[in-house]
């Protein structure tokens, strides 16, 4: 049988499927303010904002710039992060007044499979930026497991954790979202106080680990309420 | 042209992907002491093209055998890649030029002495791909 993992593409696993793009440039005459409550006091939160499309939440990886040139991931320091909800892309921009100048943004939406049990019929995204759809001399990272789990998050400042046995051998790519508050999917991240990508108190927190036969996540609850995380294992490493 | 359903599709022309087209790795080696108060930094640069160029980040400790992808800016005793010694406070921090991405892992020592690290190796792994985005 072959070795699929050292297959470029294979019709026998699904791929990551891009259902639009985002791009453009903002400043803080365009951002959209919330006020959540931070270490016990409200606190308004910058955010800019921008309709993905569709009627529920998608993935969204977001890279971002001050120069239009040398661009950072989301979710790293010095990047942003972007959430989603069913109407709009948030890029949280910062916590108190914002410091001025140009942001620019690439969003890029993937769709999450099994949302709910809507099986909603989109269109057709092609990408105006790209000329090839498809080529077959790159990798197509092939999803071996994608599924969503459910927390209770009932207790304040409880720790809930999940595995994920998929029992590859190695120690494949992988990549999870949650909601980090009702309605809002963001990519993981965790840290407490130290957590840059944090602005409400009754925010979650999502911490993740992957080893040859399991992914691991581990939470903190603060939402008061269940919540959501999607994953994705791939078949690449 | 009609819609088409994506929960219901593998993989469709209807859609983009993400085209993997280089994975490059490099490693971060971590030893030494680190006095009460004081920072150590280990890092390592990878190069690559930022244009229209969306990556993933992981990072491997073969020891621990746990591998991470890089969001949030500190490692975690859950996620066991960093292995700590003592409580030292450990970011991530990650940079980028447009040809090439450097992590460092910073190592805070706030434990009240010099604390004497775990010498290991840490392996940064990049996915890279084309993506469909383009020039603004």
């Amino acid at each position: 049988m072959t070795d699929l993992t050292k297959a470029n593409y294979t019709t026998q696993y699904t791929v990551d499927k891009i259902v639009n793009v985002i791009q453009g440039s903002y400043t803080s005459s365009a951002l959209v303010t919330e006020t959540h409550t931070l270490s016990g006091i409200g606190t308004t939160i910058y955010f800019f904002r921008v309709p993905h499309g569709f009627n529920r939440p998608v993935f969204c990886d977001l890279l971002t710039s001050t120069d239009n040139a040398t661009f950072s991931d989301d979710g790293v320091s010095g990047g942003k992060i972007a959430i989603s909800d069913s109407t709009y892309v948030y890029i949280l921009d910062g916590i108190g007044a914002p410091s001025g100048g140009t942001t620019y943004y690439k969003i890029i939406c993937t769709w999450i499979d099994n949302y709910d049990t809507t099986n909603p019929t989109i269109q057709p995204f092609q990408s105006p930026y790209k000329n090839t759809q498809f080529d077959s001399r790159n990798n197509y990272q092939k999803i071996y497991l994608q599924d969503v789990i459910r927390f209770s998050g009932g207790t304040f400042g409880a720790t809930e954790t999940a595995t994920v046995n998929h029992n590859l051998g190695y120690t494949p790519n992988y990549k999870v979202w949650f909601e980090g508050l009702s309605g809002k999917v963001m990519p993981i991240n965790f840290g407490g106080a130290t957590n840059a990508f944090n602005f409400d108190d009754a925010q979650n927190e999502c911490d993740s680990k992957m080893d040859s036969t399991k992914l691991s996540l581990q939470t903190s609850d603060f939402s008061g309420a269940s919540f959501k995380a999607w994953y994705k294992i791939y078949l690449d490493s | 042209m009609s819609g088409y359903k994506p929960d219901l599709t593998s993989n469709s022309t209807l859609s983009e992907n993400y085209s993997n087209y280089t994975s490059p790795t490099g490693s971060i080696v971590i030893s030494g002491s680190v006095a009460n108060g004081n920072t150590a930094n280990f890092s390592v640069a990878i190069g690559f093209t930022r244009a229209n160029t969306k990556g993933d980040i992981y990072i491997y400790n073969a020891a621990t055998g746990n591998k991470t992808i890089l969001k949030g800016n500190r490692f975690s005793t859950f996620e066991n890649v960093y292995q700590f010694v003592s409580t030292e406070a450990v970011s991530r921090l990650v940079s980028y030029t447009s040809s090439s991405v450097t992590v460092t892992v910073s190592v805070f020592n706030g434990t009240g002495g010099s604390i004497n690290l775990t010498s290991q190796t840490l392996t940064v792994a990049l996915a890279l791909y084309d993506a469909p985005i383009g020039n603004i």
